[in-house]
């Protein structure tokens, strides 16, 4: 075989596929035909292929199962229902919390008369969850942020006279908000008390209580 | 009334069917009150389906047992998904591009997965109805023979020569290139036809 024909054969190899499945236009079919016509090795090449594409086309899209998957995909719907429910939402109670906040910032700082007796109710004594139903080193984080939260109160009871009622009530729901935010958490955690996400965010809840508190305090200082 | 039995983890799903039944309504029904939570319909709509989620998992994965966690995915992320299933198309239309599209991303290691041979010495995982005389190219030989080759040169044959996907749907699938595509269905060819000689 002369060497052009050797070209074109691997050529006619290569492109055999769009022949077949036919996308092959112009020049180029006109070209593949002809040396079709007259080389066997080709035409063989073209006959395996065809079979093979229509052995693939011909495959029965069901195959049966070795075993059945139903106790598999139940147990697998069972996981990721339970996993939805123990992917607690933020308590919506904070999202409110990071609102009020911005609130009683903006109600400092305009000032205003000063309010009557503070009357944040100091939530710092949480009602915790039972004992030995948490860790200890959870117990012990809520004890620390329980009288954290006492000192700023007590600090921020001390400032009520640079307070106007506009900001007291704010200042007052954005922690009720975050108490109740905290008391869905520990429900939860009486469910699940091993559950290390709802552990996280019961510190994290507590965390921004802590946080509110010090930002009130910071702008209810004199300037 | 002709009432269809479905045996379910020794339940009994009962679906009656109105003297001159229609599939498709019945398929419809199944589905509703699958989205309302009922497994047991949900179940029988797996049994309708396994099958063919199967086969197109196996090919795809050209390991057994691979495809076993893959077609149950399939139907685990089916039953997440049923309200996105408005009864437009048969159900089993629905559950089609969602079986390539979990066969395609599959990411857990290969534990049991030996690189080119099929892990399972059954071979009636392949079965097939008696060969019609005269094929010259057996079916159970094509499955073997997919499940040897390399998982991007399969897939792209699985989809375009088995399945009918066009190669830009192939590409938009699995993020290559139309022209990787090509490349990837002509060495798959190749391959098979080397295969198949033996």
């Amino acid at each position: 075989m002369t060497r052009n024909e050797t070209t074109t054969c691997d050529e006619t190899t290569n492109r055999m596929g769009d022949y077949v499945d036919g996308v092959m236009q112009g020049a180029a079919l006109h070209e593949m035909e002809q040396h079709l016509l007259t080389c066997a090795a080709c035409r063989e090449e073209e006959r395996e292929l065809r079979a093979l594409l229509a052995a693939a086309e011909a495959l029965p899209s069901e195959v049966d199962l070795p075993r059945d998957l139903w106790p598999g995909i139940a147990a697998g719907i069972e996981q990721a229902g339970q996993a939805r429910q123990r992917r607690w939402r933020w308590p919506l109670g904070l999202a409110a919390a990071a609102a009020l906040a911005a609130g009683v910032a903006v109600a400092l700082m305009a000032g205003g008369r000063p309010a009557g007796p503070l009357d944040i109710a100091p939530s710092a004594t949480p009602a915790t969850v039972a004992a030995g139903t948490l860790p200890s080193d959870l117990r012990d984080a809520e004890q620390e942020y329980a009288e954290a939260t006492a000192q700023l109160l007590a600090a921020l009871g001390k400032r009520r006279d640079e307070l106007s009622p506009e900001a007291l009530a704010a200042v007052e729901e954005n922690l009720r908000a975050i108490d109740v935010a905290l008391a869905q958490v520990r429900a939860a955690l009486q469910q699940d008390p091993g559950s290390p996400q709802l552990a996280r965010l019961l510190t994290s809840t507590h965390r921004r209580k802590v946080q509110t508190l010090q930002h009130v305090l910071r702008l209810s200082q004199p300037s | 009334m002709v009432t269809q039995l479905a045996e379910a983890s020794g339940r009994r799903a009962v679906i009656d069917h109105a003297a001159t039944s229609d599939p498709r309504a019945d398929e419809r029904a199944l589905v509703t009150r699958a989205q309302e939570g009922d497994m047991a319909a949900f179940e029988t709509l797996y049994r309708a389906n396994a099958r063919r989620v199967f086969g197109l998992c196996l090919r795809m994965a050209g390991d057994a047992h691979l495809a076993e966690e893959l077609a149950q995915d399939v139907f685990v992320r089916a039953w997440q998904r049923l309200g996105t299933f408005r009864g437009e198309s048969a159900f089993s239309s629905w559950l089609h591009p969602m079986t390539v599209n979990i066969a395609l991303s599959e990411r857990r290691s290969r534990r049991r997965r030996t690189a080119r041979v099929i892990a399972t010495d059954d071979p009636t995982v392949f079965e097939r109805p008696p060969e019609k005389k005269g094929e010259p190219v057996s079916r159970m030989d094509i499955d073997k023979a997919l499940a040897t080759l390399p998982k991007g040169a399969r897939q792209v044959f699985v989809l375009h020569d088995v399945e009918g996907y066009k190669h830009d749907e192939i590409a938009s699938l699995t993020g290559v290139a139309t022209g990787t595509s090509k490349a990837q269905l002509h060495r798959a060819r190749k391959l098979l036809r080397e295969a198949l000689r033996g």
